[in-house]
Order: C-alpha cells, then sequence, then structure tokens
C-alpha cells in the first residue's frame, strides 16, 4: 500500500490504454487520472471506449498496453487488491438475484468484500439510509422497478466503503428523481474524498456533477479540464456548442 | 474494518468460496424447479421399479393360482397320470397328433406327450418315457414349464414309492439324500434387468441433482446481468466458480442419497411373499455401497455440467444441454442389463460409467475388487479436477464473460 503512495498521487490513474477487439480498435492510448475527492466525468459518444476504459480499470479487461493503477495496483496484476479498493458499477447489466432480498443481495456482496457480522450489518443500514432503501429492504427483489434494482445495485457496490468509485452510465433510463438522488450519492462520496470517475454520454449529465472532464472519441481523448477551461478552448460560450465542436460532430451526443 | 479482510491467502480464499456456496445454496432452496429436480427426478426411477415389479409378480401369482392348462396328446393311454394331474390343479386339453408341428407354428407354448410304449413299460416298471415339449422364454412361458415339470416329477416319485411299498420295501431306502434347495445362484436375467435401473438411477440423480443450480449459478448469472458485478467484487474467479461448484455437488449427493433412500422404501412396500418371478433384495448394506460407489460421479457430473453451462448463452440452451448430458452415461450403462462387457480397467476408468459396471456386479451379488473401485473413484475425481481447471481458465477469458 506505501507502494501507491509513492508511484502516484491520483488514486485512479490511466496511462496510455489501447485495446483492440478484432479490427476494432475501442482505445487507442487514453490516459487520465482521478485524484482523492474529485469528480471525473467521462464523455463521449456511444462507442467512445468510455465503456472499454471503465472495465479496463475494474479488471475486466487487460489493455494491450498502458496500464491503469489503483491506488498504485496495477488493474491487469493485482485483481483481487484492485478491486477491495474499487467500488464500480457496470452499464446495464446490473441484474439482482430475484429471490434474495434487497438486503441479501447487499449481504452476499459484503462478505465477498471481506465484511463480516455487526461491521457488515451496520454498514448496510447506512447505505440503505442514504438511499432511502428502507421500504424495499426485506422485499425479493424481483418485481423491482428500475429505480430500486439501481439502488440496490448501488449499495453492494458500495458495501466496502471503496476509496475509489467507479460508476459506468449510471443514469441511464432513471426518472429526474433518481437521477438527483444519485448526483447527491457521488456528491457526498467526493466530500469523503473518494475518487470518482463517472462516465455518460449525456453532455447536461457531465456539467452537472463534475469538476473536471475528460471527453473521448474513437478512443482517444479529446478534450480535458474544466468545464470553463473546454468553453475557452472551444471558442464557443454555450458548453454544448464547445462539446460538439470538440468532437467534429454532434453524432451520439444528447 | 473486518476480520475476514485480515485473512491471509488460503483462509480469505476459503471465505470467499464458502459464502458463494451458502449463497448459492440458499438462493436455489427458494427455487421450485431445483427442488423440483433434486426431490422429484429420483424418485421416479423407484416408482417405475416398484410399477413393474408388481406388475410381474402380479402376474406370475396370477398364473400359480389359476388352473394350468395342459395340452396333452395320448392322454387315453394314461389315465392314472391325466387323474393325478386333474386333482392338482391341471386342465388337460386335447392335445395335438403332431406336438412338434404344433408348438413350431406357434399354436401352443406347451405340450404333453404320452407315447404309444407307455402302459407297456410302465407295466413292466421300465422307466415310461414322456415327453413335455415347450416353446418360449416369457415369464409365464417358463412358470407354466416349471408347474407342469414338478407335478409330473411328483406323480413319478409317488408312484415309484408304491411300487417298493408293493415289493415291501421302505421307499425312504431310494432317498439317499433329503435335499433342500437354496438358490444363491447369480440372480435371474430378468431380475437382473430390472435391477439395473439402479445404476441407471443413481447416475441420472448425480446429474440432476444440481442440474438447476448449474444453470442458475452460470447461464443464469450471465442472463440476468448479475456476473459482471459478481466479477467486481474482491474474490479471484477461482473463489468464485469452486464456491458455485461446492453448492452443485452437495445437491448432487443429497440427490443420491435420497435416491438411495426411495429405493430402500420402495423394496419395504413391496410385497414379499410370492414374488418369486421376482428375486429382489438390496440390503441395506449393498445400498450404502452403492450410495458410496456413486458419490464421486457427483463430483465428475458436476464439473462437466458447469463446462457445458459456461459455453452455453441462455438459461434455455443450457437447460436444452444439461438435461441431455445425463442420458449418454445412462444408456451406456444400462445396456449391461443386456449384455454386460467385460469389466476391464479401460472401461471402468470411465467415470460415470465405470461404477455402472460395478454397480452391476455388485448387484449381481459378486464381490468387487477393491483396486477397481478406486480405479473407478481416482478417473471420476482426476477429471472432475481437470474439467474445473478449464472452467476456470475459460472465466478468466474476457470472451467467456462478456459472450450474449
Amino acid at each position: 500500500m506505501t507502494q501507491g503512495a509513492i508511484r502516484c498521487v491520483a488514486m485512479i490513474e490511466i496511462e496510455e490504454l489501447t485495446k483492440s477487439f478484432g479490427e476494432v480498435k475501442a482505445l487507442d492510448g487514453v490516459s487520465l487520472s482521478v485524484p482523492d475527492g474529485r469528480i471525473v466525468g467521462l464523455l463521449g459518444p456511444n462507442g467512445a471506449g468510455k465503456t472499454t476504459a471503465l472495465r479496463i480499470v475494474c479488471t475486466l479487461l487487460s489493455p494491450d498496453s498502458g496500464q491503469a493503477l489503483i491506488d498504485g495496483f496495477d488493474s491487469s496484476r493485482d485483481g483481487v487488491e484492485v478491486r477491495q479498493r474499487l467500488g464500480a458499477l457496470p452499464a446495464e447489466r446490473r441484474g439482482l438475484y430475484p429471490r434474495l432480498t434487497a438486503r441479501e443481495n447487499i449481504r452476499y456482496f459484503g462478505r465477498l468484500q471481506g465484511l463480516l457480522g455487526e461491521a457488515l450489518e451496520a454498514r448496510i443500514e447506512e447505505l440503505m439510509q442514504l438511499l432511502d432503501m428502507a421500504e424495499i429492504a426485506d422485499r425479493r427483489t424481483e418485481g423491482f422497478s428500475t429505480g430500486q434494482q439501481l439502488k440496490v445495485a448501488i449499495a453492494r457496490a458500495l458495501i466496502h466503503d471503496p476509496r475509489n468509485v467507479l460508476f459506468d452510465e449510471p443514469t441511464n433510463g432513471l426518472d429526474v428523481m433518481t437521477t438527483r438522488a444519485l448526483r447527491d450519492v457521488l456528491r457526498r462520496l467526493r466530500d469523503d474524498g473518494r475518487a470518482v470517475l463517472f462516465s455518460s454520454h449525456v453532455m447536461q449529465e457531465v456539467a452537472a456533477l463534475c469538476e473536471d472532464i475528460v471527453v473521448v472519441d474513437h478512443g482517444r481523448v479529446v478534450a480535458s479540464g474544466t468545464p470553463e477551461e473546454i468553453r475557452e478552448r472551444s471558442g464557443e460560450e454555450d458548453l454544448e456548442e464547445a462539446f460538439i465542436q470538440v468532437l467534429g460532430s454532434a453524432e451520439g451526443l444528447a | 474494518m473486518s476480520e475476514a479482510r485480515e485473512l491471509s491467502g488460503g483462509g480469505r480464499w476459503r471465505h470467499w468460496a464458502s459464502t458463494v456456496a451458502r449463497k448459492e445454496i440458499i438462493d436455489n432452496l427458494r427455487d421450485r424447479r431445483t427442488l423440483l429436480s433434486a426431490l422429484l427426478v429420483p424418485l421416479m426411477a423407484p416408482m417405475v421399479m416398484l410399477l413393474m415389479m408388481s406388475f410381474i409378480s402380479k402376474g406370475a401369482q396370477e398364473r400359480l393360482e389359476k388352473p394350468l392348462e395342459l395340452a396333452i396328446s395320448g392322454a387315453e393311454r394314461a389315465p392314472n397320470l391325466v387323474d393325478f394331474l386333474r386333482r392338482h390343479g391341471v386342465e388337460p386339453q386335447p392335445g395335438p397328433e403332431d406336438p412338434r408341428a404344433a408348438l413350431e407354428a406357434e399354436e401352443l407354448a406347451l405340450v404333453l406327450s404320452i407315447p404309444q410304449d407307455y402302459q407297456e413299460r410302465l407295466a413292466a416298471a421300465r422307466p415310461a418315457t414322456v415327453e413335455l415339449l415347450s416353446r418360449g422364454g416369457e415369464p409365464s412361458a417358463r412358470i407354466d414349464r416349471r408347474r407342469a415339470t414338478s407335478l409330473l416329477e411328483g406323480y413319478s416319485r409317488q408312484v415309484g414309492a408304491l411300487r417298493l411299498i408293493a415289493r415291501g420295501v421302505d421307499p425312504g431306502v431310494t432317498e439317499a439324500l433329503a435335499v433342500r434347495v437354496l438358490d444363491l445362484s447369480p440372480r435371474d436375467s430378468s431380475d437382473f434387468q430390472l435391477l439395473m435401473i439402479v445404476p441407471f438411477a443413481l447416475v441420472f440423480a448425480a446429474f440432476v441433482g444440481g442440474l438447476y443450480l448449474v444453470i442458475d449459478a452460470i447461464a443464469g448469472e450471465r442472463e440476468r446481468g448479475s456476473l459482471e458485478p459478481l466479477l467486481l467484487t474482491a474474490p479471484a474467479r477461482s473463489a468464485l466458480l469452486i464456491g458455485k461448484y461446492a453448492a452443485v455437488v452437495l445437491f448432487g449427493c443429497f440427490s443420491i442419497a435420497f435416491t438411495a433412500v426411495a429405493f430402500a422404501a420402495m423394496l419395504k412396500l413391496m410385497p414379499s411373499g410370492g414374488a418369486f418371478a421376482v428375486n429382489i433384495d438390496l440390503d441395506p448394506k449393498t445400498l450404502a455401497s452403492l450410495v458410496l460407489l456413486f458419490l464421486p460421479t457427483v463430483f465428475f457430473a458436476s464439473a462437466l455440467q458447469m463446462l457445458v453451462a459456461t459455453f452455453t448463452r441462455s438459461f434455455k440452451e443450457a437447460q436444452t444441454y444439461l438435461s441431455l448430458l445425463p442420458l449418454l452415461p445412462g444408456f451406456a450403462g444400462f445396456l449391461q442389463a443386456f449384455s454386460p462387457p467385460e469389466p476391464v480397467l479401460w472401461r471402468l476408468a470411465i467415470p460415470a460409467y465405470g461404477e455402472q459396471l460395478l454397480c452391476g456386479r455388485l448387484l449381481q451379488g459378486e464381490s468387487i475388487a477393491i483396486t477397481d473401485v478406486l480405479v473407478n473413484v481416482t478417473s471420476n475425481f482426476v477429471v472432475a479436477g481437470l474439467l474445473l481447471v478449464v472452467v476456470v481458465k475459460l472465466f478468466e477469458r474476457e470472451r467467456t464473460v462478456f459472450a450474449r
């Protein structure tokens, strides 16, 4: 762990990642870093390589070259260490176990992350309050609404109180209220000093939350900085116009 | 933050695997399909056997109690014999002119033929030959033949005894031995065929016990999109998969034990008297050895099922392939009921097949060599281990995780 402190300041550090699937080059040298206490937004149209990059960070894929470091641990080599320090919410696939209750779903992941007994139950209670889940806590998750499912998925991703948080397209398909609740959760994580990396193809989403934005397209970083910096550099007054300017086209951006 | 996180290598790995196993067991105990396949399917084989046995023995019973219709050619030459037969439950029928031809034409299954010189030889106290011609190997024909034979022998003894008495000799002197027949021979082939349901059922139970758990834990996990989140938790993939495997094995073992108990209960229920057409007894010791013989099968079957499930993309697809899987070893083993293969070592080393051959020999009342058992058990465990290594390797590939 001391190794991490020496090697980098940022808690999530992505360096020159490349990754191809057959002929398709999904990532072509993406670098970014997320320091503690910051929310970094990964913005880009569908198919830009956001999910691939995040999957490399959370150890599901290994890069062709480059590396992703979490608290100094290499995601393609130290899988267990990385996953213990990372709370990740994957895109789309957030299935729950329908025959288990919300609490049991969360408890299962807590045990797998190494929590036991009193500490685990207290943490579950804490998250349930944070996410306002008292009503659904002891219901089987079969038939949960998208919002309810997301709450359980977030709770189980954060059960081990990870220092680094990775949310892939978390707001897809959510109603306004749930989206707002989700933003609150992300802000609290930041205020607690967590490094938060979150991806979206929705510009407003990113602008509302992030201090830093990294815009990717075709597997490359095309712009990065604060919203103001991006606006200045593109010479556009409006942020949306600035993004379109940066991307060179409006494809895929809502 | 907690005790488990402080655990080192092996302890941590075991904590992961047992957590997964526990969750899979609880989760699947709440699934009706899992319970049905683990409990009801093993019951089916003993039920089928019970039905077949009661059908056969009922047939035999009725056959015994019914008068025996016996065609007798030349009945007029042996009135005393025909009388004797009639008193012992035989309904004499007029016999054909040519018994052989009648049998070959399948008009009759059993004919008693009294030759021309019958009276002559009888009067001269020389053995008088009578012919009992029969055809057909089905149980009913065998029963009729046995009844007729023993009646004829009875008549022969009676006449012989009368002759001795007439000469002032105690008939007992001709009986140098009083033979009591205790049948300890290998079983009759039809009984053996019936008993072959037992290894078939046990192999089936080894596969079916954890069937739905495998589908749910591998294909289901992927289909409902919970695989990716699961892989994002700390545990090594080997621990996750072995945890699932342990749960599958547990269900399979339970299913085997349940099948054996069901067979035992079924045999208790069977009326024992009069069931001589079906001569089946499975004592508790034999049953226990059968369970032990087939527990290693569960380890092999579960590993094979996990491997197959890894290649399937959906719950339905997994269900289709995995339901067919046990039929292969099941029927291969069942063939021995008709022509038992030489139990050479390489056959015994085939997982899920060798133990059926061993089981067949046990059921025939033969003893089996401990080395043969060891070969089979070792092979089951080694192959299971190799399959698991392949499963873990497959799950470490990106394509396995993200295949739709």
